[in-house]
């Protein structure tokens, strides 16, 4: 539950750079060492529904994090976002944006208005983790996934809670960024490699683990431990 | 096994010829389906599907309440589909190690070594009636959504469409005869492409429908990728028995899980406590303890759900447990425990919880640290520990009476 001391202070912010949960772990250690009440609510749908529909997602989040305590975690799932509102997600510690594609989970978030109660929950002093497209679509701008827009008609907004900084995970080289549209992204993005790990906290991010690197007016330049 | 050699990289025929060969030859109805308003060749009706708010008729109006109890005996739907030609198979653990799952989700996964192992099937029509968990309808329960249910279900390999849709008469052939109302049966219909593992299924899936109530999906693939052997297809066919036989009796939902001995107006409990108790039970009785991690993590959610709601009330949860755990042990084939042996560790674990949200709310009450209590010990120790500690006699008797301990 968002506690009454942070109420009237901005939340945390986890960016990951959506590697594997062994890449993760150490930044997650950090994400889990901070939560009061270790409630976390878990959004998976950037991915599309399996088989099952989202049971392995639940199963996945449930061994990624409980493996690195030995306290309860209290996390519940939510697939359908029209069923939550802000007095419900305020119960939780924090709130999990798992990966998948960015344009169909800004699209959905949008849609049911769940981008505008992740705002003032966040402002509430509510944490939010955003692994790979959950941390993307946190950014000024989407687009720099371009490629994950099928429909090639999406709005290439982000949800902007990032000081006016964009991001891009998994990122490995300049060839990632080819695609970039330039006049949108000409700078202030956050190139995140798989390991990379960011805490956003009043307004400055700070590299907790692996590799980041800036894209400024076409330069790529490795970011400092704080920004 | 006869094999289908299927280039899934063209479009299947959406909706396939098969499907409208079946709806019309049965004068069955589509409901609105965006995909297919106003296909000359398909009669679409208007009809909810899905609604949170929807009053059900049957709640009030029960179908065919002998039917209903006939339910409550596995070997009466064996019998049907055995005699229909499928080979009968026993029911899997709920709890699975080495799976593409942590819980069993549904019937068809009797095929998972087949599919992701490439093993020999032991047969290729089967039916089975498979106990199911799944967590992720946690914020959907209310009456007709459990954690926790029997999916009857058949699978077949290697079988044209044509079988496929033959095999779905059969299912509605056994519902009818049970009394369902055919007019009141209607599909929704869409192309699926759905991961399971490393695999990706695409085919056509419908939801069966009955009065605004999805009662059950047959999913056909028309080819699953195979490494050292040609592909073949797959017949998903399964049904939720309890809401079947909701729609049979009426009522509430979860009286089917208590095999209809714990009527409803006389246990209060919340849905969403009956709803974790019943997946508790199953759990238990297939011998897994509560932990923090794993599949023991589900255990203690569900506990900590229940405490959530019934606080220290747990009068009613204890009275209704034995004839769940009757109910559920007809249906698994792997009871490792007894049932006092389930009944002590569901209620431990549920006075372990409830020790937690004591020591909790006294923290946040008194100012007062509490966490050198410990809370695996009986309530009824706890409380004299907490008597004898720092804490005021007023404020532990406070909370006792705002948690509802003793009532």
């Amino acid at each position: 539950m968002v506690s009454n001391d942070t109420k009237n202070r901005k939340g945390s912010i986890f960016l990951a750079g959506g590697g594997s949960a062994d890449e993760s772990a150490k930044f997650d250690k950090v994400f889990l060492s901070i939560l009061h009440n270790k409630t976390i609510l878990y959004i998976p749908i950037a991915m599309e529904p399996g088989y099952f529909n989202y049971e392995t997602h639940y199963d996945w989040i449930v061994a990624t994090l409980t493996r690195l305590t030995d306290e309860f975690l209290s996390i519940d799932m939510c697939t359908d976002l029209n069923r939550i509102d802000l007095k419900k997600i305020l119960l939780y510690d924090a709130v999990y944006i798992g990966g998948g594609n960015t344009y169909r989970l800004a699209n959905l978030m949008r849609a049911s208005g769940f981008d505008e109660i992740l705002k003032e929950y966040n402002k509430r002093g509510g944490v939010i983790y955003g692994g790979s497209a959950g941390a993307i679509v946190l950014g000024k701008y989407i687009s720099t996934v371009k490629e994950e827009d099928n429909d090639r008609a999406s709005d290439d907004k982000g949800f902007n809670m990032l000081g006016g900084f964009s991001v891009r995970c998994h990122f490995k080289n300049n060839s990632d960024i080819q695609s970039f549209n330039y006049e949108q992204l000409s700078e202030n993005i956050i190139l995140m490699e798989d390991t990379a790990g960011i805490l956003y906290k009043e307004s400055v991010f700070k590299v907790i683990t692996g590799d980041v690197f800036i894209f400024n007016n076409e330069t790529v330049s490795p970011a400092s431990s704080r920004f | 096994m006869p094999v289908e050699r299927i280039n899934i990289k063209e479009p299947i025929n959406f909706p396939s010829d098969e499907l409208v060969s079946f709806l019309d030859r049965n004068e069955y109805l589509l409901s609105n389906n965006e995909l297919l308003a106003g296909s000359p060749r398909l009669s679409v009706a208007n009809m909810p599907f899905r609604q949170d708010n929807h009053e059900y008729k049957f709640v009030d109006e029960p179908v065919n309440i002998d039917a209903a109890f006939l339910l409550l005996d596995p070997l009466y739907i064996n019998k049907y589909f055995e005699s229909r030609g499928f080979s009968i198979l026993d029911t899997m653990p709920v709890v699975r190690n080495d799976s593409t799952t942590l819980f069993t989700s549904a019937g068809i996964q009797i095929f998972e070594s087949v599919i992701f192992d490439e093993d020999t099937a032991e047969s290729e029509l089967v039916f089975i009636n498979q106990p199911v968990l799944r967590t992720q309808y946690m914020d959907g329960i209310r009456e007709g959504n459990a954690l926790s249910f029997i999916n009857i279900s058949t699978g077949a390999l290697g079988i044209t469409m044509t079988e496929h849709y033959r095999i779905l008469q059969i299912w509605l052939d056994f519902l009818i005869m049970l009394g369902l109302d055919k007019e009141k049966i209607y599909f929704k219909v869409k192309q699926a492409e759905r991961k399971w593992g490393d695999k990706v299924m695409r085919g056509e899936m419908i939801f069966i429908v009955y009065d605004g109530l999805e009662i059950g999906d047959a999913y056909y693939i028309p080819s699953v990728d195979q490494n050292t052997r040609d592909n073949f297809s797959v017949s998903d066919i399964g049904f939720g028995l309890e809401r079947i036989a909701w729609i049979l009796k009426g009522g509430s939902f979860f009286d089917t899980f208590t095999g209809y001995k714990v009527p409803r107006d006389v246990n209060s409990l919340d849905n969403r406590v009956m709803a974790c108790l019943h997946a508790m039970i199953i759990l238990v009785l297939e011998g897994l303890s509560p932990s923090n991690k794993s599949h023991g993590y589900r255990l203690r959610l569900f506990s900590k759900t229940i405490i959530r709601y019934v606080k220290g009330d747990m009068s009613s949860v204890e009275r209704v447990l034995e004839p769940i755990i009757s109910r559920w042990s007809k249906w698994t084939n792997n009871p490792a425990r007894d049932t006092n042996d389930v009944i002590n560790i569901i209620m431990q674990e549920n006075y372990r919880n409830f020790n937690r949200l004591l020591l909790d709310y006294l923290s946040q009450v008194s100012g007062k640290k509490t966490s050198g209590f410990n809370i695996n010990l009986s309530t009824t120790e706890l409380i004299m520990r907490l008597r004898n500690s720092h804490i005021s006699s007023d404020i532990i008797n406070n909370a006792l009476k705002e948690l509802r301990y003793g009532e």
